[in-house]
């Protein structure tokens, strides 16, 4: 016994090769060219956050050119430039309605980030440029006291020619808000005591883009009882820095097995073999905080209680029609199609929006498209699903919604042969249908200061799906 | 010409050729031809497909990645596989019908990364730093893939002296496919 495997994989190419021309349909070029169609609409159109522009999330040195159907990240644009620093309106003469805000003053001896540090406070370990912290807020502005709703990500720069396992925060980004150079407030979307690190091998699954509402308060300097701790930052021009304390492991073609579940705390894992603690940086942020305000509202959904569940059931080709809307894992899908009368195998355009509407925050893997289920006469006859092992994680606070714009999908039929029904490519035939908006996503998890709960339900296959209101549709 | 046209010459042309490429990652003529649909519509579904000077080339290196998206995704995310167009494994007629299904078959003992590893190495003709370039795994990482592909294949196919990972210069290949 004893074979060439060089000849012996070339042979079997070349029996595969003939016995496909030869034995096989020919590939469906109408559909991979329709496919191709709609990906590079939905490339074009796709923004999740609000931001005019989608760029593409991508995970590992390999994968860099590839595209890939993750939920995408908005790209930042340009901020106008922070260095004058815009004064704060002047008092009024009259009583002021608050008492003025008093913000901490610089300390050189402070690190980079913490409360009272310098914006050129050194670094507490090496900046490491393969891996960017970025913000993305919604708008430039908000009123004092209010929310600055935003974007973010810890990942591995796409400008990275070299690849790197690395740990991140689980918690995402922390933001330093820099006023005349001095970090006068401290943000993130996870409480700073949050201490948890996940890997990042390059795998896709990995990437985690934040959701959030950002608390713009004057932070405490721990040494400064004139500093009124917790109070809305006043009005002004501020500097938002995200940053990230990270751990590399060089050499590794993937991040520790010890690191997977998001357990170790960052000391932890930068005491694992090979690591080294670094910082990652990402570029800084404008936003004016305008009017003045005594107390910082509370954050979206802080009263709410847990909705522990209500869960849509999965459609099935064939089968009765769920009723909707179904509010699975607090997640409330708003969908607002551009017509609902159009011509059969033309995409059903909308805009859409998921937000979370409970307590602490909601982490999911989810799909980067809102999809449709079919109804005809009560049964469902449809839908836009196909089978997609692309997603990366999605975690949300309240208040701040994913947005997809643009959304243009062809309502085709289904078939019935998978647990979850899939969509056979075919578009429907002209007639009055029912269609159901839903996004797809997997282990919704709750995370609150005292609990984390997991809401997936157990028989459900791994697949939840939150359901928007019905609409009807009517394809001449 | 307009990438549609593009898209359909590649097809009729290389489109076998392609599903070929696919099979020997896959093992199963189904899954490959899925992995190629894939492969181009990730292709061709960029803005700019034409920027692609080597659309072949490309389209393999996405067959190749997708490949191993597939594997990462059900790896990490088991709890979906239905709906992951790939399967782990699979034999089918090609590989019962001819005389290297012992070859075949040998191949399904491999990971997804072994796997890919030997195909880079001897379908792509590529040596050890390129391989670990187009799957972004240091050369170690692919001596480790070879060398444990080489282990789990020899006691079923006999010594492949081909997976000796000492180093590499490419294979020499007779007329390329």
């Amino acid at each position: 016994m004893n074979h060439d495997l060089e000849s012996a994989l070339g042979e079997l190419e070349d029996r595969a090769e003939r016995s496909h021309r030869t034995g096989r349909a020919p590939l469906p070029v109408a559909r991979i060219a329709a496919r191709a169609r709609a990906r590079r609409r939905t490339r074009a159109a796709l923004t999740i956050g609000g931001a005019a522009a989608a760029a593409v999330l991508v995970a590992g040195t390999a994968y860099g050119l590839l595209p890939d159907r993750s939920p995408a990240p908005p790209a930042i644009s340009p901020s106008p430039s922070v260095t004058t620093q815009q004064p704060s309106p002047t008092p009024t003469p009259t009583v002021p309605a608050v008492l003025p805000a008093v913000l901490p003053t610089g300390d050189p001896a402070r690190p980079y980030g913490t409360c009272g540090s310098l914006v050129d406070a050194p670094v507490t370990y090496p900046v490491d440029d393969r891996i960017l912290a970025r913000i993305a807020p919604d708008s430039a502005s908000l009123p004092a006291g209010g929310h600055l709703v935003s974007g973010g990500e810890v990942e591995r720069s796409t400008a990275s020619e070299t690849f790197v396992a690395f740990a991140v925060p689980v918690g995402g980004p922390r933001v330093a808000v820099v006023r005349d150079g001095v970090v006068v407030g401290t943000a993130g979307f996870y409480p700073a005591t949050y201490d948890a690190m996940s890997s990042r091998s390059g795998n896709q699954g990995e990437s985690t883009w934040y959701r959030g509402p950002l608390d713009l308060t004057v932070c405490d300097p721990g040494d400064d009882p004139a500093v009124t701790v917790g109070r809305p930052l006043p009005a002004g021009a501020y500097e938002l820095r995200p940053w990230a304390d990270v751990v590399t492991y060089g050499g590794a073609d993937q991040a520790p097995a010890e690191l997977a579940g998001g357990t170790l705390t960052f000391e932890q894992a930068a005491a694992l073999d090979g690591a080294e603690r670094a910082t990652a940086l990402g570029d800084p942020v404008s936003v004016t905080v305008t009017g003045e305000a005594d107390e910082q509202l509370p954050l979206p959904g802080a009263d709410a209680v847990l909705d522990r569940t209500t869960r849509a059931g999965r459609p099935a080709c064939g089968a009765p029609a769920p009723a909707t809307p179904v509010r699975t894992a607090m997640l409330d899908l708003q969908l607002t199609p551009a017509a609902t009368t159009l011509p059969a195998g033309e995409a059903l355009h909308a805009t859409a929006t998921v937000q979370y509407t409970g307590p602490g925050r909601l982490r999911a893997w989810g799909y980067y498209a809102v999809e449709y289920w079919i109804v005809r006469d009560g049964v469902v006859v449809g839908t836009t699903v196909q089978a997609n092992d692309a997603f990366s994680v999605v975690d949300l606070g309240a208040g701040a919604p994913l947005l997809f714009t643009d959304e243009g999908r062809v309502l085709t039929s289904c078939v019935a042969d998978s647990e979850l029904p899939l969509t056979s490519g075919d578009p429907l035939p002209p007639g009055e249908y029912t269609v159901i908006p839903a996004w797809l996503l997997s282990g919704p998890t709750v995370w609150t200061p005292t609990e984390t709960v997991l809401l997936q339900d157990p028989a459900s296959g791994g697949y939840a799906l939150t359901l928007g209101a019905s609409f009807p549709v009517t394809l001449t | 010409m307009s990438w549609e046209d593009d898209l359909d010459r590649l097809v009729a042309e290389r489109g076998s050729a392609l599903v070929a490429y696919a099979y020997l990652l896959t093992g199963d003529l189904s899954a490959a031809e899925d992995l190629v649909q894939d492969g181009l519509v990730r292709t061709f579904g960029r803005r700019r497909p034409e920027d692609v000077v080597w659309v072949e080339a490309y389209v393999r290196r996405v067959i190749l990645n997708t490949y191993l998206d597939g594997y990462r995704a059900r790896r990490r995310f088991a709890a979906v596989t239905h709906l992951v167009a790939t399967p782990e494994t699979a034999a089918d007629e090609l590989v019962a019908a001819g005389d290297r299904a012992d070859v075949a078959r040998a191949l399904t003992a491999l990971s997804p990364r072994e796997r890919a590893c030997v195909v880079l190495r001897f379908s792509d003709d590529l040596t050890l730093p390129e391989i670990g370039r187009r799957l972004g795994v240091s050369p170690g990482a692919v001596k480790r893939y070879l060398s444990d592909a080489r282990r789990k294949l020899e006691p079923l196919l006999g010594p492949q002296p081909g997976l000796t990972t000492e180093d590499v210069p490419t294979i020499t290949k007779g007329a390329g496919r």
